[in-house]
């Protein structure tokens, strides 16, 4: 076999593995190796721990080589024999096991700095850290977090390390050669970055974290290009070759997966899929494509239409986080709709709100320009930034609590004003926080390292870790979310009670309160009054009106006295799948959605209003984008509406037409409903159905029969 | 058809992102009634000129409000629900009243202007894929003077536009929507007049007539022959129609359509018998086997392939 076929045929494994791995396998080796380092070095200041502890598992962990490798990075899996199983079962009730041991603590949830990385390589990190120590200047808190990040950097060039040595053992010594090179020196070339960065992530999900730790690799068509051009310009590798290295290190990016789905796991099911016993789940790892760039002509970027073609459908990791410029290539945007309608694992961003919504936060350029997302969907600032908090939450449950205090309203936007006073408090509040937090005289070390803080610029530099002080961006959240409950609300109140004055403000809201029980009437006339979603420019209008309002609170309450920015806030408007529990909480809201029955998804409309998808997509488009960081729109569309080329036309159409009426972001899921129901009848005949759930994807088979019927209950927007 | 009031315009509904019914991307807007009455007929709630409302069996909770609520009585909900049309009041209280939108209502009546707005809201993608509106039926020679008034509105606007006819009306209505649409879709059902007398309650000569007529100017006319292979698949019709486009119109080139009975639940729902139960959906090989007939007949025909993959 030829590179390029070995590289397919570790593709056709990796998407075997995905959907047959035994639900039992687990990581019984690292978890109990991080129980027995916890055990070891419990009382060492937490930095020391971290880097001892790293470096007692990266140092004994066992080094598995497949002789297919043309990446090297993987790690011991196994169904556990009766004695593993039972210690294992042991650390899963003491939560050992699911809540990562301090020492070494990362939530992942983040875009690391790997342009910096491959830049600098870890020898470049760990004499930093080095020359910082020896600096000096800080208290024992900041001497321990700098003498925990050598430690830590030099367990990651040792492990990489014995991967030389165990790759030259099992007869692969060109792979030997390029952990060599990478332990010593920043990669030379690009097959050894993929190969940095493989076990790079291989430290973080595989021995540093837990809890779902997933990470994005930022803009690697855009860092690695250099490397990619000097290594055609010299011969040293083909564009072929370059393709077989990223199947690989797509592969390697999804060995991890537990089968199943983590997010929707409501616990009424035996869990037969076994994602809980496996210490990241069923975890995405995100890569950015194309956009805008300071390094390289996006227009012409030669990797981002390589790494394009090399998407592959069936494997849920990496997922793409794809960012559009109304400059691109039409024949990549085409190629990327074609992955997308074979439901790869995509996500559309569109450049030309972003960067609005990223400038305007008053950072540099080139960080602006390195805008990303972490999983899910969440905004970040590649390598620059990390989350130390946030305000906001689901606009329906905004309003309720409005309610509760607060009935004499004669208009909505009587309403809307004094929803934002009410969120200015709570945003006011924070920024106070935030301000005393990152904008006053340094703080005092805290002593903590986390795996999230080695990779992000200026942590170093500062020996405080992200929510410390040491990020250049610290962010904050701005949560609007649910937008399409609360729309609907504030259009239902505004038709029934200002409008057409069927009933008073009282009634309706007494009528909510009483599940509609008494009052079948104004059920029935909410839930045909004006929807955000169909096109509607009496409920657009009040989508419109209703962020403008938040966002200008967050503008507002995010400067200081001098008129400049001082707060960053990434605005997003990303429910995650807690749509469904909140909505479970919540008692009937004013626009005829029932107790119990979920809050609106992501900046999907309410369930069953759907009109056409071109309705959804016009509605979707007024919204202030140019204002938010981020925000996830799901699209299901019928395999018909895209078969053929003609399909494949009108889903450019679709999605080029959306972006350049001011959309932000889209997601496909192509099923119709029927194929989902018949999946659930014979998943036998389903084995490669993918769908979304909100920035990552699931296979649908390995999905509970509850996170199944919510994907079908989203609407067919066809 | 005397008693159909013209310039009413009464809508079953809009279908956007249409992609069946011309080219590109298609708004479609079904008017409301029809002088057919197609035995296999996939949209029965275009055929009558009245407004209607049809149960959506998936959405009722079966709380029997809309029942007790009926000032007529017309309602009963058994194990389906059954309306009474001779009690019926066309209140619109069910639909109304219903907490769970299982009652959707056919027949809102639009002025020209208004319905123009609504159907042009999706004019990007009409004009990046050659797209526009497509009216369909119902019947829009039955409201030939709306539907010349909404064609010559879009027009003005820069809107493409098709019509779906059976061509079957007044040859001066469907020349007078020559100048104001793009491209007609016509359906053949057959040439012969008992059978399609049968079939559809309607001679089929003023069909064929107005059919010659409007080649004749030049209109850009798709012929679409719904395939059902017991009543109109077999050889004799087929040679028959193709005969008469060759030596009647400037027409070359047909479509055949696929019967389905996948608009069964909507007689369902309106409580209207099915009358195409027992006719089947013709086989890859009979629709092949159509096309190639036609094909020696001197028609290039076409056909959508069953399984559409991507």
């Amino acid at each position: 076999m030829n590179i390029t076929e070995i590289a397919e045929n570790n593709v056709r494994k990796a998407e075997k593995l995905i959907r047959e791995k035994p639900v039992n396998s687990t990581w019984i080796e690292r978890i109990f190796l991080m129980d027995d380092a916890w055990r070891a070095f419990e009382g060492q200041p937490q930095p020391i721990m971290m880097g001892n502890g790293l470096a007692y598992v990266l140092s004994r962990c066992s080094l598995p080589v497949d002789p297919d490798d043309l990446l090297l990075g993987r790690f011991a899996e196994k169904v556990p024999d009766e004695a593993e199983e039972a210690r294992f079962l042991e650390l899963l009730r003491a939560n050992r096991l699911r809540e990562n041991p301090i020492f070494c603590y990362s939530g992942g949830h983040i875009t690391l700095d790997c342009a910096g990385f491959v830049e600098k390589g870890i020898s470049g990190y760990i004499d930093m850290a080095k020359e910082r120590l020896e600096r000096g200047g800080e208290d024992e808190n900041g001497t321990n977090f700098l003498r925990g990040m050598v430690l830590t950097y030099t367990a990651m060039r040792d492990y990489i390390l014995r991967y030389a040595a165990a790759a030259e053992k099992a007869g692969k010594p060109d792979a030997a050669a390029v952990c060599r090179n990478i332990a010593y020196a920043p990669p030379q070339t690009f097959r050894e970055a993929l190969q940095l960065l493989i076990l790079l992530f291989n430290v973080y999900m595989a021995y540093g974290s837990a809890m779902v730790a997933c990470l994005n690799f930022g803009r690697i068509d855009d860092f690695l290009l250099p490397l990619y051009e000097a290594d055609l310009a010299a011969g040293r590798m083909t564009r072929e070759e370059a393709g077989a290295y990223f199947d690989d290190f797509s592969c390697k990016c999804s060995l991890h997966l537990g089968r199943g789905e983590h997010q929707m796991f409501d616990g009424t099911e035996p869990k037969a899929t076994g994602w809980d016993r496996n210490p990241t789940f069923d975890s995405p790892t995100y890569v950015d494509i194309g956009g805008y760039s300071y390094r390289t002509d996006h227009k012409s970027n030669p990797l981002t239409r390589l790494f394009a073609e090399h998407i592959h459908p069936k494997l849920k990791n990496p997922v793409f986080i794809t960012r559009l410029t109304k400059e691109d290539d039409p024949d990549l945007f085409r190629l990327l709709c074609d992955k997308a309608r074979q439901n790869a694992t995509i996500l559309f961003y569109n450049d030309e709100t972003e960067l609005p919504a990223f400038r305007s936060l008053g950072i540099d350029e080139k960080h602006a320009l390195d805008y990303s997302m972490h999983p899910c969907n969440w905004p970040d600032i590649s390598g620059g930034s990390g989350i130390v908090g946030g305000f906001g939450g689901p606009v329906p449950i905004m309003l309720l609590n409005l309610f509760a205090k607060r009935r004499d309203f004669s208009s909505v936007d009587e309403i809307i004003a004094a929803l934002s006073e009410q969120f200015r408090e709570e945003v006011r509040a924070v920024c106070a926080g935030y301000r005393a937090r990152f904008r006053g005289p340094k703080p005092a070390s805290d002593g903590m390292l986390n795996l999230n803080d080695v990779f992000i610029e200026g942590t170093v530099e500062a020996a405080r870790g992200i929510t410390n002080g040491g990020a250049r961006y610290p962010a904050l959240y701005g949560q609007i979310r649910s937008v399409a409950t609360a729309v609907d609300m504030l259009s239902s109140i505004g038709t029934l009670v200002f409008d057409r004055k069927i009933c008073t403000f009282d009634e309706l809201d007494d009528a909510c309160k009483d599940d509609f029980a008494s009052r079948p009437d104004l059920l029935a006339a909410a839930l045909r009054a004006p929807k955000y979603g169909t096109d509607d420019e009496y409920a657009d209008a009040i989508a419109v009106k209703l962020m403008n309002a938040l966002l200008d609170v967050i503008d507002e309450e995010t400067v200081n006295e001098k008129g400049e920015k001082d707060v960053l806030s990434l605005n997003t408007t990303i429910t995650d799948t807690w749509y469904i529990g909140q909505g479970a909480g919540m008692q009937a809201t004013h626009d005829g959605r029932r107790k119990g029955q979920p809050i609106s998804e992501n900046l999907s409309p309410t369930r069953g209003v759907n009109d056409s998808v071109t309705a959804l997509l016009n509605s979707v488009s007024k919204l202030p984008f140019r204002r938010l960081h981020s925000g996830a729109f799901n699209v299901r569309l019928r395999k018909d509406a895209v078969a053929g080329e003609e399909g494949l036309d009108r889903l450019c159409v679709l999605l080029s037409t959306f972006f350049e009426q001011g959309g932000i972001q889209a997601q496909l899921t192509v099923a119709d409903t029927a194929e989902l129901r018949d999946a659930q009848l014979h998943p036998e005949n389903h084995r490669d159905l993918t769908v979304r759930i909100t920035g990552y994807s699931a296979v649908f088979n390995d999905m509970t029969r509850n996170a199944q019927c919510e994907i079908i209950a989203r609407d067919e927007n066809t | 058809m005397s008693e159909i009031k013209e310039a009413a315009g009464r809508i079953t509904e809009i279908q956007r992102f249409s992609y069946h019914d011309g080219p590109g991307i298609r708004t479609t807007v079904f008017l409301k009634g029809c002088p057919l009455s197609c035995v296999w007929c996939h949209n029965p709630e275009c055929r009558s000129f009245e407004a209607e409302r049809g149960w959506l069996e998936n959405r009722c909770a079966r709380c029997g409000l809309c029942v007790s609520s009926c000032p007529a009585g017309a309602l009963s909900l058994g194990e389906r629900m059954t309306v009474d049309s001779d009690r019926c009041l066309s209140c619109g209280k069910c639909v109304s009243l219903c907490p769970n939108r299982a009652w959707k209502e056919y027949g809102r009546e639009y002025a020209v202007s208004d319905l123009a707005k609504e159907l042009k809201k999706d004019r990007a993608y009409f004009e990046k894929t050659g797209g526009g509106v497509t009216v369909s039926g119902g019947e829009p020679l039955s409201r030939a003077e709306f539907t010349r008034a909404l064609l010559t509105k879009l027009k003005e606007d820069g809107i493409g536009t098709a019509v779906e006819t059976s061509a079957f009306g007044r040859e001066e209505d469907l020349l007078s929507l020559l100048p104001v649409t793009d491209h007609f879709m016509i359906d053949i059902k057959t040439t012969d007049d008992r059978l399609h007398r049968e079939l559809t309650g309607v001679p089929v000569g003023p069909i064929l007539h107005n059919i010659a007529a409007l080649s004749a100017k030049g209109a850009d006319i798709l012929i679409r022959i719904p395939l059902i292979p017991e009543v109109n698949g077999n050889a004799e019709n087929l040679t028959a129609t193709a005969a008469f486009l060759r030596e009647k119109t400037k027409i070359r080139r047909a479509e055949l359509l696929r019967f389905h009975k996948l608009a069964a639940f909507k007689y369902d729902s309106l409580s209207l018998a099915y009358g195409a139960l027992s006719f089947r959906t013709p086989t890859e090989e009979e629709m092949e086997a159509a096309a190639e007939l036609l094909r020696a007949n001197g028609i290039e025909a076409f056909y959508a392939k069953k399984e559409k993959t991507v």
